[in-house]
């Protein structure tokens, strides 16, 4: 088809037109503001105005509207005598009477009981009331009428009466607080005021058990600032002892009854009594009161009645490595496993031990038992017995050189020849030097020794002989021995020692042994009997409160036996020096007996020079026989 | 008192002590020997043997005289023959390291 030729003329007409329209749609918008403060459209409609509270109206022209009122808050507008509330249309101003609505000021009070009646509570209330003047308008079609407060006013005391003829109606028996009840009345602040009081009950507390023990696996014992960080103490084993207190009953204690304020008593139930349950491993004692521990072991609560039981033994199914810490157990100790290095294991009672330990400490109180061998490290059994008893040897060889110290000065004392004059002038502490260093000089060696044993703990070197070992060392070390007086102070020193070893010596309850299959570089105290049941022990130091029995080879070291050493072999084909050492009365027993064997019975050693077969070292009548 | 006899042989030089040798008469026996002289000194022998008394501080100051010797390369050899004398030097340990002549 074909275009009309005037058609993009009409087009932009079109356009133009629309543009037009916008624009003056724009322009004829009137702001809210201007209808708000204004209210009139039409320029004869009536208007409105306050003046000093009082209203004041202009009539609208002709085809204007009569203006309206409305009332605001606190204001009140009557229409002829009648409040209105919303707004109305004036067309005569004597129908309309504006004024301002005071609030007027409130006093009142509330009496009620507490919850378990044993008070009465007064609560007062005061509220300030306001007065307000009508707010000045000027002329306007729509009139709000605004009141402005400028002052307020003070509540009145509570009449005290009023609350008395309600506590009346209470039946409230009990001393009334009259001076409260007036001065709550008269503060005019708010206020809650117990002006009758009974007694409040006291409930009754129920019966509990105590229970003496965590129920946590490990328990942390608090931290020492003198000791260093050990990475490998992750807190001992919850454990008791054998007759250890487990837990005990807390009586219940009995409330006190109540009295509310219409006289009444209030009852109190009585307390419950709590009881202990005892599984295996505890029992009750006391009527049922207390609850002891009938074995060494671990505590738990079974069940919800909490019964208390003591398992014995602890069960460690993996190496005892840094993820489970030391182990330090009242009771057996069973390792299925390896003892790793620089890690403790500690136990009341025996050490099970299926693998190896390496470089670690073992303390069984009963005994120690190692499947397999045992490289570096200390073993001890038998507790601080086990200790004194590897001591032995070195209290004996002190005593004895004391002894020849004391004999040797009596004998010189009855020689003609010899002079004691410069004895009794400066002290006999020359003399016993002078033997000391000529007769006895390994005994410094032997003090050293002993003064190296003492432990590094400031508290515990004041247990047992260590001060005495700390007075001897300083005492026969150096010029030491010069500071002594008289003899008799050595006299004192070897009877001492002598006291210290038979107490040593005394027969224990139960003595404690130790078992391994091979030992290396490793040092074994034992109160009972050592057996290396493997191929040997090498460069090892073992002191056995029985025997010590070694069925393969021993090579190096020292071996102390309380009754008898046996051995397969003393010594190597190397030549190397190994002490064997039993006290008078023992026997040593070896299959082989190597060069470079020094073989000891009480005082009287021998050094072996020659290799023997099916050899017996032993003493009759203070004569060693070999 | 201490009275020191001195006598020199072809194998080394003798010392008699004489009386006492104790705290008091020490010194004697000391002045004698620094006045000594010990270069062509191969051996020292004391004899002991007319002592009438020996305490613990003449039996220590032999023992220095041996250790002090030795370190010179001089011999030194203890010479007696009383009994009780002997029995103080076995008992206090000297003839474990200074021998009879």
């Amino acid at each position: 088809m074909k275009r009309f030729p005037n058609l993009d003329k009409i087009e932009n007409t079109v356009a133009n037109f629309f543009e037009d329209l916008e624009t003056e749609d724009f322009n004829k918008k009137i702001s809210s503001k201007e209808v708000a403060d204004n209210c009139y459209i039409n320029e004869n409609d009536g208007l409105l105005s306050i003046t000093d509270g009082k209203l004041n109206l202009k009539p609208p022209k002709p085809g204007g509207d009569w203006p309206v009122i409305r009332p605001c808050e606190n204001v009140s507008i009557k229409l002829r005598g009648k409040e209105i509330k919303g707004p109305i249309i004036v067309k005569n101003v004597g129908d309309i009477e504006i004024k301002p609505e005071d609030k007027s000021a409130e006093s009142k009070f509330h009496l009620y009981l507490s919850s378990d009646n044993t008070k009465v509570i007064l609560e007062t209330e005061f509220f300030q009331g306001e007065k307000f003047y009508i707010k000045n308008k000027e002329e306007q079609h729509e009139l709000i009428v605004e009141s402005v407060f400028y002052e307020a006013i003070p509540p009145s005391p509570i009449d005290r009466n009023l609350v008395y003829e309600q506590l009346e109606q209470m039946d409230v028996v009990l001393e009334i607080n009259r001076t409260a009840i007036n001065s709550a009345c008269k503060s005019l602040t708010n206020s809650q005021t117990v002006v009758v009081e009974g007694i409040e009950m006291i409930p009754s507390t129920d019966g509990r058990v105590k229970y003496m023990f965590s129920d946590s696996e490990r328990i942390y014992r608090p931290e020492n600032e003198k000791e260093e960080l050990d990475f490998f103490y992750k807190g001992d084993i919850n454990s008791v002892e054998k007759g250890e207190v487990l837990a005990e009953v807390v009586p219940p204690v009995n409330g006190v009854p109540g009295l509310t304020v219409k006289g009444d008593v209030i009852p109190v139930p009585e307390g419950k009594h709590a009881e202990i349950y005892v599984g295996e491993g505890a029992e009750l004692v006391n009527e049922g009161q207390a609850a002891i521990a009938t074995i060494d072991g671990r505590p738990i609560l079974r069940g919800g009645k909490k019964v208390i039981c003591v398992i014995p033994g602890l069960v460690v199914k993996s190496d005892v490595d840094i993820n489970t810490g030391h182990i330090n157990f009242k009771g057996d100790v069973r390792i299925i496993g390896n003892v790793l290095e620089g890690l403790i294991v500690k136990a009341t009672g025996r050490v099970y031990v299926t693998g190896s330990v390496f470089h670690a400490e073992i303390y069984g109180e009963n005994g120690v038992y190692i499947n397999n061998n045992l490289i570096g490290g200390l073993i001890c059994a038998g507790g601080e017995a086990a200790e004194y008893k590897s001591m032995l040897p070195l209290l004996e060889g002190l005593k004895n050189k004391l002894q020849g110290v004391r004999s040797i000065f009596d004998q010189l004392r009855d020689n003609k020849k010899f002079s004691t004059h410069d004895l009794e002038v400066r002290g006999h502490g020359y003399f016993i030097k002078l033997v000391m260093e000529m007769r006895f000089s390994d005994m410094f060696r032997d003090l050293k020794r002993l003064y190296e044993m003492m432990p590094r703990d400031s508290d515990k070197k004041k247990e047992g002989i260590w001060p005495v070992v700390e007075l001897m060392y300083t005492k026969f070390s150096g010029h030491g021995p010069l500071q002594i007086k008289s003899i008799d102070e050595i006299t004192k020193y070897k009877n001492f020692l002598g006291r210290i070893i038979e107490y040593i010596c005394e027969d224990l309850d139960e003595p404690a042994d130790v078992k391994a299959g091979y030992c290396q570089n490793a040092v074994i105290k034992a109160t009972g009997d050592v057996v290396i049941g493997g191929s040997g022990v090498y460069h090892s130091k073992i002191h056995s409160g029985g025997k010590a029995n070694i069925k393969g080879f021993c090579r190096g070291g020292e071996i102390y036996g309380d009754t008898k050493i046996i051995a397969g072999e003393l010594g190597s084909r190397a030549n190397v020096h190994t002490l064997i050492m039993v006290p008078m009365g023992g026997e040593i027993i070896a299959h082989k007996l190597y060069p470079n064997v020094t073989l000891g019975i009480g005082k009287h050693k021998r050094k072996n020079t020659e290799l023997k077969k099916q050899i017996r070292f032993t003493s009759e009548d203070e004569i060693v026989k070999l | 008192m201490l009275k020191v006899e001195k006598t020199e042989k072809d194998e080394g030089v003798y010392f008699d002590l004489i009386g006492e040798l104790d705290m008091h008469t020490g010194g004697i026996l000391d002045n004698l020997l620094q006045k000594e002289d010990m270069t062509n000194i191969k051996k020292l022998v004391f004899v002991l043997s007319k002592l009438n008394f020996i305490d613990s501080t003449g039996i220590g100051q032999l023992i220095r005289y041996y250790r002090e010797y030795a370190g010179q390369d001089v011999e030194v050899v203890i010479d007696n023959e009383n009994d009780d004398i002997e029995e103080v030097l076995e008992l206090i340990g000297l003839r474990q390291i200074i021998q009879d002549d």
